[in-house]
């Protein structure tokens, strides 16, 4: 199991915050939702707390999208080729500088790595990283590693799902399990479709891959598709080796559906009297589609077992937009009035 | 989808031989479920000398027959096979080429085993790899011994006589079979399965290299009584060795002094080789397999896989692609370099104790058959150590693509400059309109190409070039799930012998935050 997410700092942090909520709750003996003239602060708080998590979580979004799109600032930092040969070639002369006892601490070694970098212009790129070397061998090693200035996706993902299930608990308390008008009970249930279909998402997330790979022990689906593609190019090949009349004839029982394995084998006995020469180059055509029919349908059984596992992101997506949308609404309002 | 008769009738056939009748029920089932029967008619040849085919044939009807063509030009028969006989063991066992030509000298009908189920069988059913491998002695073994460059060129009688002397060992995982320092008293061949190489270097042991199939060690030993292991060997996985004792290898040669010396004279090249003494052994010796062949073997056997592989753990893996889009977004030809479809190493054959997936991007490997395959200087090692395209002289010919063992290259249109200059919309807004500008194209036009300007540019070969110049590399960068990691095979297969001494990769401590 992937427990990845579990473990992460943010899950606490959630938790805490969820708790915190819930205790002022309690001492402040305030119900959740409604009673807006009696708990205006805990309604508040949790108003304004939901919307800042709900914040948060979008920004997960954005940068994604706004990777995939090319826009993200990061874009901006990349150095030319001769950059980074002339920083590695210099990294490569302090390596040697340092066996030879030259810059005895880490310390020391890492500030001249990031001048060397910076002198060659590749420090927005590119970091050092020193650590001690291993009993008898060199005594520090330096790697050059990329700086990913705005982190790796997955920490986003850690954040996006901790601090969206703790916005499902924040939207409940400020909404109540009763809210008094249409508008109330919409929010409600669009944010309790978007956190059902999250927790549905991180459960995907941590049983999903271990099965797939069970799944998938003897193919993949990237290894069928290769293979079904080059299975496609022998039968086309194999097609083209026989003669014409023949060629028709196999092209006109491969359109038909279903095919029949009967149909094939029913040919190459005719053939077999009437055009022997014919029938070797037959036979692996036959064979031919009878694999490809064998991988096709894994292909399909394959595909059908991993679009399991993403539809629940065609309910969650569409109506996190929506929900954003009226969010955005609803604190307009209030705001105006 | 067989017929319960037809699978009744397939059984009864093929537990009815001796090589299927002890099988347990459970590889019974495997058996009956997974074996493809392939009738031929007669004068069919099926399998070319020299093929890789890794499959493994029972005839259960009519007669195969192997012919096997010298250099001199000569076709012999070597052998005919009837009903109930087997072959295919070499290939199947050790990624070695056919031997021989397989026709079907009458109508045949054979049973054909994957090798996933050749290797279950054989690693799994002790009758059946008792007779496989008894089998092997006989009628492969000889040829095999080929592959020990000290033994390369010995005439068939002479590897013949060692068969007797060969001994067949399986170890697990972890099993050290010759340790640094003790007596060498073997030579080692490995059938199947890999070892690790390490040596104490100032004091600590250091990962010298990997052998997987077909590599050989010890040759040395047949210098003398003296001599000692340069290193420790380690098996990787379950692996299959092939041991010949010099003792007995030279009891066997006894009587033939002027075989001796020779192979005396070969050791002491083969050491001064690996010295770094001398380079050229194999291609002064007239007898080895082209170098074409070798590279062949290697790449087969993966011994020559040197740089930094993408690894997924596909047990974090939730199969959404953001990698492969990743990869395209900052690639301007849309052109993906990252292909997720590569090899599985199960958790239980790596150090990590991970399920992963080796991804099919750029190896960087340590004899890379791309750029001796590029005739137009457009490929090189840089400093880095990384394998580039030098665009400026990459003319698009595609043999690269050819070259390339594990067909990471790509070929994409010839640059366009139309292409080159549109851009996002966005980047047209005033003062702000940089910040949207997109990753840079290489910026080759025909009359800037150095060199071989006057060829004609059919397209661009392209593959992972770790997001050159970004900062990140985009597929581990946008990875929501942490689950691609860049990983040295050294940490994939043993852990502790990192540079650094560590067993988990930095950048993946970062992910794991
Ligand atoms: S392109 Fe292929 S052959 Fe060349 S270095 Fe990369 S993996 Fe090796
Ligand atoms: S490192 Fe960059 S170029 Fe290489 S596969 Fe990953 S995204 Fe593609
Ligand atoms: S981005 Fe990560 S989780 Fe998604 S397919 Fe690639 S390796 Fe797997």
């Amino acid at each position: 199991m992937n427990l990845t997410l579990f473990r992460s700092k943010h899950a606490p942090l959630a938790v805490l915050l969820v708790l915190g909520f819930a205790g002022f709750s309690i001492a402040a003996n305030a119900p959740w939702g409604r009673e807006v003239s009696t708990h205006r602060g805990f309604l508040l708080a949790t108003g304004w707390a939901a919307l800042l998590l709900m914040v948060i979580v979008m920004a997960y979004v954005l940068r994604k999208y706004a990777h995939r799109g090319g826009y993200s600032p990061e874009f901006r930092r990349k150095v030319d080729y001769a950059s980074l040969e002339g920083a590695e070639n210099r990294i490569k002369r302090l390596r040697q500088q340092i066996n030879a006892g030259a810059l005895p601490t880490a310390k020391e070694i890492e500030s001249e790595a990031q001048r060397i970098l910076r002198e060659e212009g590749v420090h927005k790129v590119n970091r050092a990283l020193v650590k001690p070397g291993p009993p008898g061998g060199d005594p520090f090693i330096v790697r050059i590693v990329p700086t990913e200035p705005l982190g790796r996706v997955a920490r986003w993902m850690h954040v996006h799902s901790a601090y969206g299930t703790a916005f499902g608990f924040l939207l409940l308390m400020h909404a109540g399990t009763a809210p008094q008008s249409a508008f109330g009970w919409t929010l409600l249930g669009l944010g309790f479709f978007v956190f059902a279909t999250g927790i549905l998402g991180i459960a995907l997330w941590a049983v999903g891959p271990r099965w797939l790979t069970r799944r998938e022990k003897d193919l993949s689906i990237e290894e069928a598709t290769a293979f079904q593609a080059s299975l496609g190019r022998k039968r086309s090949a194999a097609l083209e080796s026989l003669d014409a009349p023949i060629a028709r004839r196999m092209r006109s029982l491969m359109g038909r559906r279903p095919r029949s394995a009967d149909d094939v084998r029913d040919l190459i006995g005719e053939l077999t009297q009437n055009a022997p020469d014919q029938v070797p180059a037959l036979q692996d055509l036959a064979a031919l589609m009878a694999q490809e029919r064998v991988v096709a349908s894994e292909v399909k059984a394959l595909r059908r077992v991993r679009a399991t596992f993403t539809a629940w992101k065609l309910v969650h997506i569409p109506v996190a937009i929506v929900l954003v949308g009226l969010v955005a609404v609803h604190v307009a309002s209030i705001w105006k009035y | 989808m067989t017929s319960a008769k037809e699978k009744s009738t397939l059984a009864e056939g093929l537990f009815a031989l001796p090589l299927f009748e002890n099988l347990s029920k459970k590889h019974r089932e495997a058996l009956l479920e997974f074996v493809e029967i392939r009738e031929f008619p007669p004068g069919t040849d099926f399998i070319r000398q020299g093929e890789y085919t890794r499959d493994f044939f029972v005839v259960l009807s009519g007669i195969v027959a192997f012919y096997r063509t010298e250099k001199s030009g000569v076709t012999q028969v070597l052998e005919q096979l009837g009903p109930g006989k087997w072959f295919g063991e070499l290939s199947a066992i050790s990624n070695q080429p056919s031997l021989a030509r397989a026709k079907a000298d009458t109508a045949c009908v054979l049973a054909v085993l994957d090798p996933g189920l050749f290797k279950e069988l054989h690693q799994f059913s002790k009758d059946f790899k008792e007779q496989v491998d008894q089998h092997y002695r006989e009628r492969s073994l000889a040829q095999h011994l080929q592959v020990v460059p000290l033994l390369a060129g010995l005439s068939p009688e002479q590897l013949r006589a060692l068969r007797p002397v060969a001994r067949f060992e399986h170890h697990d995982k972890g099993a050290v079979i010759a340790k640094e320092g003790e007596h060498a008293e073997d030579i080692v061949l490995v059938r199947a399965g890999g070892l690790s190489l390490t040596r104490t270097i100032e004091g600590s042991q250091r990962l010298s290299g990997y052998l997987m199939a077909n590599s050989s060690f010890g040759e040395h030993a047949f210098l003398g009584h003296a001599e000692l292991w340069h290193g420790t060997y380690t098996t990787l996985m379950p692996t299959d060795l092939l041991v010949l004792p010099i003792a007995d290898v030279r009891k066997a040669l006894a009587g033939q002094p002027d075989m001796i010396e020779r192979l005396t004279k070969k050791a002491t090249l083969i050491v001064a080789e690996d010295s770094g003494e001398v380079t050229g052994l194999y291609d002064a010796e007239e007898d080895r397999a082209s170098l074409d062949e070798q590279l062949e073997i290697m790449v087969h056997s993966e011994s020559i896989k040197g740089g930094e592989a993408l690894a997924i753990d596909l047990e974090k893996c939730i199969r959404c692609n953001a990698c492969v889009e990743a990869c395209v977004s900052v690639h301007d030809d849309g052109v993906p370099r990252l292909s997720k479809k590569g090899n599985r190493i199960s958790a239980e054959a790596n150090a990590l104790g991970k399920e992963l997936s080796l991804t099919t991007s750029c190896y960087h490997c340590e004899t890379p058959g791309c750029m001796s395959s590029c005739n137009y200087g457009a490929i090189r090692r840089d400093s880095q150590g990384l394998i580039r395209f030098v665009w400026d002289n990459c003319v698009g010919c595609a043999e690269c693509t050819k070259g390339c063992p594990y067909d990471v290259i790509r070929l994409t249109a010839p640059p366009d400059a139309e292409a080159e200059e549109s851009g996002s919309w966005l980047e047209n807004i005033p003062l702000i309109g940089g910040l949207f500008a997109g990753p840079q194209r290489p910026q080759l036009t025909v009359a800037e190409r150095g060199y071989y300007k006057e060829q004609e540019v059919k397209g661009k070969a392209v593959k992972c070039d770790r997001c050159e110049g970004l900062p990140f590399e985009a597929c581990v960068y946008n990875c929501p799930c942490g689950a691609i990691e860049r990983v040295s095979p050294s940490l994939i297969f043993d852990g502790q012998i990192q540079d650094d001494g560590t067993a988990v990769a930095p950048q993946q401590k970062d992910a794991d935050e």
